[in-house]
């Protein structure tokens, strides 16, 4: 139950208690090793980690505050049951003058969403594995036969049906020139079609953003939105 | 913001107004209380209709206190606190009130009056030296008024016209004859009655008459005390620039014992109101008028919510904007009058007939565009065609951007139910990393909209309610899974403006692909599919024309095309800054590593010619305010200083030592504070700016709009019209101020729609025309004004303060349902917390945020659930106008995870059983108006997180995920800012019942 101000309150479970007892649930769990809830010590986090690894930096995937995150992916050298470019652990960055080291619930936990088994087309599909995952029958995990990129389509409410990347991308743009209709360039609102809505988003980075904006100018309109206008 | 996140370390005061960064933004926090510990010893000060966590977070024994103020009552607070200032400081603080009318009577010293030029008639740029201004007259009057300068910083002395919605104009000639029409009348000091600072004074004074109640109408209409606003002024001119040690002082020292300075932080509480644009113009009024803006630990600062929404709205993914803040050019817009529109120089284009001023500039020569326009100019060359492109040809890639805006995000989904062969019908839909099926407000119109498209194509990490949203049965969807943020790279714009590099720390996982991959192969199979045959027709009339397909010629250059190898296997080399270096390294990357920066040069290259004075062949960056007014401001080889300047202790300047600014993360240079000087020629300056920590835009400034008061900004073409921040909104866009700056910087008034409904006009302040103040003008809009929300509890108020309009037109779209108090008595209103984020995928499908958080709640006052006979722990629906008909609770959507398999076995649990009413409100999959089902709080004995007469409830759920509930959207109303379009989340009606 959502009992949010017990546990603030100092009554019943405290978040902290929480945070132990999940730790001590999740710590036979491959992939859970090193997984850190709330503050991290970098040394308390490095000295967790098993075996050779290398470290990049990011920022945090939630809030604006763009927290520094330091990313630790295991390497060639590693002999502890990770492969190469699995991420073993993702700690606040403590050079970071935002955040000095810090996460949040949200932060801290974006090792597991990075991790997700839930994640589409991410992980193969393991009955075993201690949390929910797309079930087998919906198609929606890894499929080794799909390397160069894969795809689902439904019609109507129907099941999703996987094909390749290219496949999809082969059926959607002529679907999208269609809706489209024709463009004429100059200074008139025919330079401009109606029939496409884009939404784009505030989680891909700059570079990112800024091609799908000239996708769209290149496709001929300006119907595009996203969470900035909310 | 216009300051950032290290920044609030040097506040003395942290106000927050509709924010809740304890929850929201928890890093934030934690500047707050190195603030509120370290020798600031800042107070904080909460203003929110709940007692969030952020409040709960004030101790009156160090003097922090929370007000609660009714939801969309925020202008009414704002201004009963304007009016307990101009009424009473000098009584309250004799000292700071007279400091503030020296303040604001003040000039600017001479050396930054001589830099400030406008265009005379004669169209050439003169600077107003002291001397000027000493012998101007105004129509051939002879005044005083300018004798010691111009204004020091804002409009406070510009004089209102008799209707209300301009300054008063007249005929300047300054000592030398040359004379500037049109130009905005300055009185010789705010006391003059038409001076923007009196008739700010008498807009709000109807706020401080007493209502009914017996309450100032401030007080009556925010549910709140008299003493509470008192103590908010009280505490507001105890920490403005004009109770500081350092008054006078310029720049500002914030080390220095007895420094005084309020920060104003917001978030949602604001936006999220059909008059959030004047929600934050009247904050702004207040900082600009407390001396509080330009400022270490001052000015107003938005708490943004997600990581990179800086940048994305930087880049212009909005129906009414392109990238860098620029418009989309308009219907039968000229090139040339598109150009004088932007930030930069007055051009001409005499084959339209304009005419030919002299001083404006011949648009074809790009050195001769401003920085804005010079930006557009090369981004139009980059999208449109290549680098090659210039002169009059440049004119005709313009013909390629579409004319005109796009459909604002609420009315889009009323488009995709239009009859069939309407010319605005949208019948394709692609969706790239937004949930909309939860997040947009009035689900029904959404998910009727979203179920009527033809093609549906949503690319995110998981199994959205987008992606499964109810579809009709000829509608195709197309699902495909996108990368996490560790396994792209790219650069990243936080809520401070700071954009840092986010490095690729491993391949995309499984079958998903890097975003910059996915909308490399999205357009080529564009191209393929002949979306860009358009373009053939400008670019054969070019010279020389352009060759090859529109793939290889606006998308090649970023180095990679679908087809040619493995994206992941491109490599180059690259500078990277390993953990704990002082210095970058030259090592190999691939993938994302690559194409992210070959585009960060595209958007970062300097905009003019070097600094030896030679033409650059690498000029052409895109995103002016990425760039720099100097070839060392964008992407550069060039590591050497420029302005702002950053300084060792012994006065060496800075190398940044590496050329992707965004990848700089030497973080010693923090100001003063730490004994070295970053930054000491600028206000920016001082403590906790860390000037080579990333960089920020504009021009790396971290601290904005100091309007040249600070010497080191004075050549920086990025200035307000004439020079002065406007506490005034001029309803006139055609009034143009031609200020000039520096060679090439013009700009205009920025306005906006906002216009009450109430028209009754009186010739004084009466309960009945609140609007109008004793001059018999309605400010109402130019100055901020009370309205009530679309939904209101107050028919009273509403009547006669009415509801804002834009320009006169509803800002709700037809066919919303909406309530009145006799059927919905409560306020209802959307909150969040700390353990999920927005729309929820990607914190509802994460263990550890379920099990923190595993449902929705519902928070109401003790007295209405006593009313409704509703316990602890009871189930409570919430029904709105838009949701009367709580489903059954058998019909869920299907789920597509394994989780019922697994309830038995799981080492944790299942969140959320499947069918489990208790949990999700009974949701169903067809009926798209379900209301909203949850458990009420155990707090109703022991907390009053909100006022009665109020409902909170959170806004991330949805029906996927580990966790599923109600979605509060299904509630709220549709209602909108008149200007921004964002949603009024925060306030509508509602009314409960057990369950």
């Amino acid at each position: 139950m959502g009992s949010r101000l017990k546990r603030e309150g100092g009554r019943g479970l405290s978040r902290r208690d929480f945070l132990k007892v999940s730790a001590a649930g999740a710590a036979g769990v491959a992939g859970m090793a090193g997984f850190d809830w709330q503050i991290v010590e970098p040394a308390f986090a490095t000295e967790l980690l098993p075996g050779t690894y290398d470290t990049y930096h990011t920022t945090c995937p939630y809030c604006s505050a763009s927290c520094g995150q330091v990313v630790a992916v295991a390497n060639s050298g590693t002999g502890n049951g990770y492969a190469a470019g699995d991420i073993i652990d993702i700690w606040g960055d403590p050079d970071s003058p935002i955040n000095q080291g810090g996460l949040c619930a949200k932060g801290a936990g974006s090792y597991q969403l990075v991790t997700n088994k839930r994640r589409i087309g991410a992980f193969a599909y393991n009955p075993a594995d201690p949390y929910p995952m797309p079930a087998a029958s919906s198609g929606l995990c890894y499929d080794a036969s799909y390397t160069d990129g894969i795809a689902w389509k439904r019609t109507g409410n129907g099941a999703w049906g996987k094909m390749s990347l290219d496949a999809a991308l082969t059926e959607i743009a002529p679907a999208l020139v269609s809706a489209r209709g024709p463009v004429t360039p100059g200074l008139s609102g025919t330079s401009n079609a109606k029939g496409v809505q884009f939404f784009g988003c505030s989680h891909m980075n700059n570079e990112q953003n800024y091609l799908y904006r000239k996708i769209i100018a290149n496709f001929g309109t300006s119907q595009v939105e996203h969470q900035a206008r909310i | 913001m216009t300051n950032h996140w290290t920044d609030i370390d040097n506040a003395s005061l942290v106000f927050v107004f509709g924010a809740n960064p304890a929850e929201n933004h928890p890093a934030c926090f934690a500047h707050i209380n190195a603030a509120r510990n370290g020798s600031k010893n800042a107070k904080l000060v909460v203003v929110d209709p709940r007692q969030t966590r952020t409040a709960r977070q004030c101790d009156p024994a160090r003097g922090d206190f929370y007000v609660r103020i009714r939801p969309g009552t925020n202008i009414a607070f704002t201004n009963g606190v304007l009016n307990w200032i101009f009424n009473n400081a000098a009584t309250y603080a004799a000292g700071a009130a007279a400091n503030m009318l020296a303040w604001h009577n003040g000039t600017a010293p001479n050396s930054l009056t001589a830099a400030r030029a406008f265009i005379d008639d004669a169209g050439a740029g003169r600077t107003f030296t002291v001397s000027e201004l000493a012998g101007a007259s105004y129509d051939g009057v002879p005044t005083a008024a300018l004798s010691g300068g111009y204004p020091k910083y804002c409009d406070s002395r510009f004089k209102v016209n008799t209707a209300g919605d301009d300054y008063q104009r007249a005929t300047l000639t300054t000592a030398s004859g040359y004379a500037f029409g049109n130009f905005p009348v300055i009185a010789a000091s705010v006391s003059d009655p038409d001076s923007v600072y009196q008739q700010l004074k008498g807009h709000v004074a109807p706020y401080g008459a007493l209502a009914a109640s017996g309450k100032t109408v401030a007080a009556d209409i925010c549910g709140c005390t008299d003493a509470e606003i008192a103590s908010v002024a009280r505490v507001l001119i105890d920490h403005s620039r004009f109770s500081s040690s350092d008054f006078g002082a310029s720049p500002s020292t914030p080390q220095a014992a007895g420094y005084r300075a309020t920060t104003i932080l917001y978030a949602m509480g604001q936006t999220q109101s059909t008059v959030g644009s004047q929600n934050i113009k009247d904050l702004a009024t207040l900082q600009t008028l407390m001396g509080n803006m330009g400022r270490a630990g001052g000015g107003i600062n938005a708490l943004r919510g997600i990581h990179n929404v800086q940048g994305s709205t930087d880049m212009g993914n909005l129906f009414d904007s392109i990238p860098a803040y620029s418009a989309n050019p308009g219907v039968n817009e000229h090139y040339s009058h598109y150009l004088n529109a932007l930030f930069g120089a007055r051009v001409e284009n005499s084959t339209i007939g304009a005419t030919t001023t002299s001083g404006a500039k011949d648009y074809t020569v790009l050195a001769n565009l401003g920085l804005q326009q010079r930006g557009f100019a090369n981004m139009t060359q980059e999208w449109f065609g290549n680098g090659s492109v210039t002169g009059a040809d440049i004119e005709k890639l313009y013909d390629l951007w579409p004319k005109g805006n796009g459909v604002q995000h609420i009315k889009t989904f009323r488009n995709m139910t239009l009859p069939s062969g309407d010319a605005n019908l949208i019948k394709a839909a692609v969706v790239w990393g937004q949930n909309p099926a939860v997040t947009e407000p009035n689900q029904s119109a959404v998910r009727a909209g979203l179920k009527n498209l033809d093609t549906l194509v949503v690319v995110d990490m998981f199994e959205t309610e987008t992606a499964t949203v109810d579809r009709k049965d000829t509608g195709i969807t197309y699902l495909i899974p996108a990368s996490a943020h560790t396994e792209e790279a790219g650069s990243v714009t936080n809520s401070g403006r700071w954009i840092q590099w986010r490095e690729r720390a491993n391949s995309p996982r499984g079958n998903s692909k890097a975003d910059l991959e996915l909308l490399l192969r999205f357009a080529k199979a564009l191209d393929t599919a002949n979306a860009f045959t358009h373009f053939s027709s400008v670019w054969s009339t070019l010279t020389p024309a352009i060759a090859g397909n529109v793939f290889d010629v606006v998308y090649g250059k970023y180095g990679w095309t679908p087809g040619t190898g493995a994206f992941e296997s491109v490599t180059a080399t690259s500078e990277m800054w390993p953990a704990g270096a002082s210095a970058p390294i030259t090592t190999a990357v691939s993938g994302s590593e690559v194409v992210a920066e070959n585009i960060y040069k595209e958007m970062c290259r300097p905009l003019a010619v070097l600094a030896d004075g030679t033409a650059s062949t690498t000029t052409g960056g895109t995103m002016w305010i990425y760039s720099g007014a100097s070839p060392a401001g964008g992407w550069s080889t060039s590591l050497t200083n420029y302005n702002p300047v950053c300084k060792t202790s012994t006065g060496t300047a800075v190398s940044w030592t590496i050329k992707n600014k965004a990848k700089s993360r030497n973080n010693t240079y923090t100001g003063a504070s730490t004994g070295a000087l970053g930054d000491t020629t600028t206000a920016n300056a001082n403590a906790n700016n860390y000037p080579r920590w990333g960089w920020s835009w504009l021009l790396n400034r971290r601290v904005f709009y100091s309007n040249g008061e600070i010497a080191a900004e004075q050549t920086d073409n990025f200035v307000s019209p004439g020079y002065v921040s406007c506490l005034f909104t001029v309803n006139n866009s055609s009034t143009l101020l031609a200020d000039w700056s520096g060679p090439l910087a013009y700009r205009k008034y920025k306005t906006f729609a906002d216009k009450p409904n109430v028209t009754v006009a009186g010739p004084a302040y009466n309960a009945s025309s609140p609007h109008f103040i004793s001059a018999g003008k309605t400010l109402a809009g130019r100055f901020a004004a009370h309205t009530e929300p679309y939904e209101s509890p107050r028919p009273d108020l509403q009547a006669s303060f009415g509801k804002n309009t834009s320009n006169g037109a509803d800002l709700i779209l037809p066919g919303t349902a909406t309530g009145v108090v006799a059927d919905f008595p409560l306020v209802l209103t959307t909150i969040r917390c700390v353990e999920h984020f927005q729309g929820g995928p990607i914190t509802r499908n994460n263990p550890t945020n379920v099990e923190a958080e595993p449902e929705p709640w519902i928070e109401i006052n003790p007295v209405d659930a006593r009313a409704a006979g509703i316990s602890d722990g009871d189930l409570v629906n919430v029904i709105t106008a838009r949701s009367n008909s709580i489903g059954p609770t058998a019909t869920k959507p299907a789920r597509t995870d394994d989780q019922a398999g697994r309830s038995a076995t799981g080492a944790m649990a299942p969140a959320v059983p499947p069918a489990d009413p208790a949990h999700d409100g009974g949701l169903t999959f067809t009926s798209f108006a379900h209301g909203f089902r949850a458990r009420v709080d155990n707090s109703i004995a022991d907390f009053q997180r909100v006022a009665p007469g109020v409902v909170a409830i959170p806004w991330h759920w949805g029906d996927r995920g580990l966790s599923v509930g109600s979605r509060a959207n299904d509630l709220c109303i549709d209602s909108y800012d008149a200007n921004t379009m964002i949603p009024e989340y925060k306030a509508c009606l509602c009314k409960i019942e057990k369950a």
